[in-house]
């Protein structure tokens, strides 16, 4: 499958180069200037706890490019007791402005809870102690701003099992909606833990608490969710 | 034809029609280089060709169907002619790793030539300039990592100046079912994508807990907080990892590839590491080794119980075996993550032990050059070698065991020697070598390195020495764990070079890359946006390479030999390929002879593929 995967997307490629100004030459002369790429997708399926019915989630994360500048892809869905609770995509141009660092800038789209359309921009890379960094502020169709900052970091329990602790908080710099004051207004603490059978298939468990710090009555109570999944690489 | 000729016919047919042929040298019984006929016309086919290294089947590259191909057996200042037929679906060029040939015959597509067309054949034609153990392979995109290399023998004009009665070629090198495109793609995705080998949490603790005193607890700490912070992995000596099989003359540890000898008997292996991503340490328990060539280039024989074999490099040496036992030859890649394997034996179907491969070695910061060390001292290696003003002292005793001692002290490896970086060549002013020198007869405790190494020059330069060192071998200096390991700091040419001119101008390489993203880079610029270095026709000019990342790099310069800067003045060895280990910086002088756009490159092919390769322009 994976030998194969090279011809598959060769199309792509043509057309991420012609789309980043790139020259897509093949082997040869500039070899140094070939188009990558890399997928991680992440399906689990588990509980929420105080809710009926199971909940599933679907991650999408990843690039295609060069080594400096690249198109970045991002999915996120989440649905609850049969209902699609949250969709979102976010494609971004990035650009290495650092070793370990790329800047990136697009859109985003949500679908769920309720459509709308954002102007990304944020930095992601990899922090000092290795840690995995993505931030990024959002400008939405209405105006209002928000941002989110994620941090991550594998700890290595054998060099295939792996745990990660995750942080992913939302800010608010006004009042995105009748729930939401200025401040941090959701906060996902989590811990993954993985085994690779290869660095490419990797089954998982993820347990994480989700806390809404500035909610409003009638805002959400805090949830911890429970989900077992596959993370692939491609 | 007699029956038995027939029958090992029909068995070689055969065995071609499941895959690829075995090449006539490269049989489980090492074919004595005495057994290939020297020729001055060679024909070589590229070809797409079904291989099974694993137990599973595989797709390479091969020359004229096998892996390796086909040694070419040359005579010093013969016109050859080979021609090479294009049967892939991609464009190639052979490169003759090591020899002197004009611009347009040096094989590098887009570079000193178009490049061969799939279906065409193109004749290279060049006179041979030298003698000695080089080899050939593919210089476009990442073939070579597929199978596609060889070996090349050019026996001298003038016999070498060291007797030896039997010759065998010891190709190195390592596979991956996956193809080399796909490896390169992974490495792209996950930083440390074949990488099973890293420090865990528990291991680390344990550490800790193991550590003898809060003392060296706060060390360990320190250590692995460094590493963090610099975001790098003490373990990665190699991109590759457990999928990698390690051949020797293309044959795995189990086919059991034998050399045979007859006890007393002089026999000379030439080494040869065609691996794209691995380099190797040679050893062959139970018997020493005399390196009499490096690179092809003869040196002062240097006795040694291991050497390091950066990929690219050759190393030919002189081992005597006289009991009438099996001795192995054991290969275990410097990141300890597998080993090719042969045997040197009076007769065939015998084995002999297989050490252990030792633990997997980890990096050290002091190995990094931080946690307080100098590395301005680096300055110093330089120093060493300048052989003006030395020459003609007075009174200098010749005798050959203090020259062993000197050339052996401006190699000494400061930070662990066992472990991790015995090919280094630096001399590092620091306590240790203070006290190595206390050591040394007819030396000074209060002398310092840098000029120690400066009586050994003068040596080189005294008038009424012969150019032609002295036969009798040196002896490495032994290691704390009782080996003899060859370092670079020991390789003295055997004869004068040429070209004994101070350096007009120093050009700087900075040896660079993001290992997270995978790319490698000099000066900080991939060869795609980075200008050719201009050097001038018969210029002498010194090339510094700085390495500024956590690998060894071994560096290959096309068209020319650089002269090591080794301390050993007008004698510094020639090498084609030159491993510059990480955070260290290595000197080299050079004069081209040769005018054109010529390859620089880190001969890990992954490397040069993504970037650290450079033109260098002569004109």
């Amino acid at each position: 499958m994976t030998n194969n995967y090279p011809q598959q997307i060769a199309s792509l490629r043509w057309l991420v180069a012609a789309a980043l100004g790139l020259s897509a030459l093949s082997a040869q002369a500039m070899e140094d200037e070939s188009i990558y790429s890399y997928t991680r997708v992440e399906a689990g399926t588990g509980k929420i706890r105080g809710q009926a019915g199971s909940s599933q989630s679907f991650n999408v994360d990843g690039w295609i490019g060069g080594d400096f500048n690249r198109l970045w892809y991002q999915f996120d869905g989440e649905r609850a007791g049969g209902r699609t609770e949250a969709a979102e995509l976010q494609l971004l141009y990035g650009r290495y402005i650092a070793p370990f660092w790329d800047a990136q800038v697009g859109l985003r789209r949500d679908e769920r809870p309720g459509q709308r359309t954002y102007l990304a921009v944020g930095v992601r890379g990899l922090a000092p102690y290795a840690f995995d960094v993505d931030l990024k502020l959002f400008v939405r169709d209405d105006g209002k701003v928000s941002a989110r900052t994620r941090f991550e970091n594998d700890f290595l329990l054998t060099n295939r099992f792996i745990a990660r602790p995750y942080i992913n908080v939302e800010w608010s710099a006004s009042n995105l909606d009748a729930t939401v004051r200025r401040g941090p207004y959701q906060t996902d603490v989590g811990l993954q833990a993985r085994y690779e059978f290869n660095r490419q298939f990797a089954p998982y468990v993820d347990v994480s608490r989700t806390f809404y710090p500035r909610a409003q009555s009638g805002g959400q109570r805090p949830a911890t969710t429970v989900r077992a999944g596959l993370r692939l690489i491609f | 034809m007699d029956e038995l000729k027939r029958r090992s016919l029909q068995s070689l047919l055969s065995l071609g029609a499941l895959g690829a042929l075995p090449p006539a040298w490269a049989q489980l019984r090492a074919v004595e280089i005495g057994a290939v006929p020297v020729d001055r016309t060679y024909d070589l086919t590229i070809a797409e060709t079904a291989l099974n290294i694993t137990g599973k089947p595989a797709m390479g590259i091969t020359i004229n169907g096998t892996m390796p191909g086909p040694v070419l057996r040359f005579r010093e200042g013969d016109e050859v002619v080979i021609r090479v037929t294009n049967q892939l679906r991609e464009i190639t060029g052979v490169h003759w790793h090591g020899l002197l040939v004009p611009n347009s015959e040096d094989g590098v597509p887009g570079v000193t030539f178009p490049g061969i067309q799939p279906g065409e054949t193109f004749t290279y034609r060049f006179k041979l300039r030298q003698s000695g153990t080089y080899w050939y392979h593919s210089h476009a995109a990442l073939q070579e990592a597929a199978g596609y290399f060889a070996p090349i023998v050019i026996d001298p004009i003038t016999p070498d100046p060291f007797k030896y009665d039997r010759e065998y070629i010891v190709m190195l090198s390592d596979w991956n079912d996956t193809p080399p495109q796909q490896v390169l793609a992974n490495l792209k995705k996950v930083d440390g994508f074949y990488n099973y080998r890293r420090i865990t949490t528990p291991q680390f603790l344990a550490q800790l807990r193991n550590a003898p005193d809060k003392k060296a607890r706060e060390a360990i700490w320190n250590d692995r907080m460094e590493w963090a912070k610099m975001r790098m992995d003490p373990t990665d000596f190699s991109d590759g990892g457990d999928e990698w099989t390690f051949l020797m003359a293309g044959k795995k540890p189990a086919e059991n590839w034998t050399a045979l000898f007859k006890p007393g008997e002089r026999v000379r292996l030439r080494f040869i590491n065609a691996s794209p991503m691995n380099m190797f340490d040679v050893r062959i328990p139970g018997l020493p080794m005399t390196v009499v060539q490096a690179d092809g280039q003869n040196v002062s024989p240097v006795e040694v119980d291991e050497f390091r074999i950066g990929n690219g490099e050759t190393y030919d040496v002189i081992v005597q075996p006289k009991e009438a036992k099996a001795y192995s030859i054991f290969v275990p890649t410097i990141a300890r993550i597998g080993y090719a394997l042969g045997t040197l034996a009076p007769e065939l179907g015998m084995s002999a032990p297989v050490p252990a491969m030792g633990p997997k070695p980890v990096r050290t910061m002091a190995d990094m050059g931080m946690a307080g060390m100098d590395m301005s001292g680096a300055a110093s290696t330089s120093g060493a070698a300048d052989a003006s003003g030395m020459a003609g002292m007075p009174g200098m005793d010749t005798k050959p065991a203090a020259n062993a001692a000197m050339a052996g002290m401006a190699g000494m490896d400061m930070g662990k020697p066992a472990a991790n970086t015995p090919g280094a060549s630096m001399a590092m002013p620091s306590k240790p070598a203070d006290k190595a020198m206390a050591d040394m007869p007819g030396m000074s405790a209060s002398g310092k390195p840098a000029p120690a190494a400066k009586p050994a020059d003068s040596m080189a330069g005294m008038p009424g020495m012969s150019d032609q060192t002295a036969a009798a071998p040196i002896t490495a200096p032994m290691d704390e764990d009782g080996l003899r390991r060859l370092k670079y700091a020991l390789l003295r040419a055997a004869t004068r070079n040429a070209d004994n001119r101070a350096p007009e101008r120093e050009l700087l390489v900075r040896l660079t890359g993001d290992m997270t993203r995978y790319f490698w880079s000099m000066n900080d610029k991939k060869l795609s946006n980075a200008k050719p270095f201009k050097i001038g026709l018969g210029e002498r000019v010194r090339i510094k390479m700085v390495n500024e990342t956590m690998m060894e790099h071994p560096m290959h310069l096309h068209g020319v030999f650089m002269e090591l800067v080794n301390g050993n003045g007008a004698f510094g060895p020639r090498k084609h390929t030159i491993i510059v280990p990480p955070a260290q910086t290595v000197e080299l002088d050079v004069t081209y002879e040769d005018e054109g756009t010529w390859a620089f490159h880190c001969h890990l092919f992954y490397h040069a593929a993504t970037g650290m390769m450079r033109l260098v322009e002569v004109a």
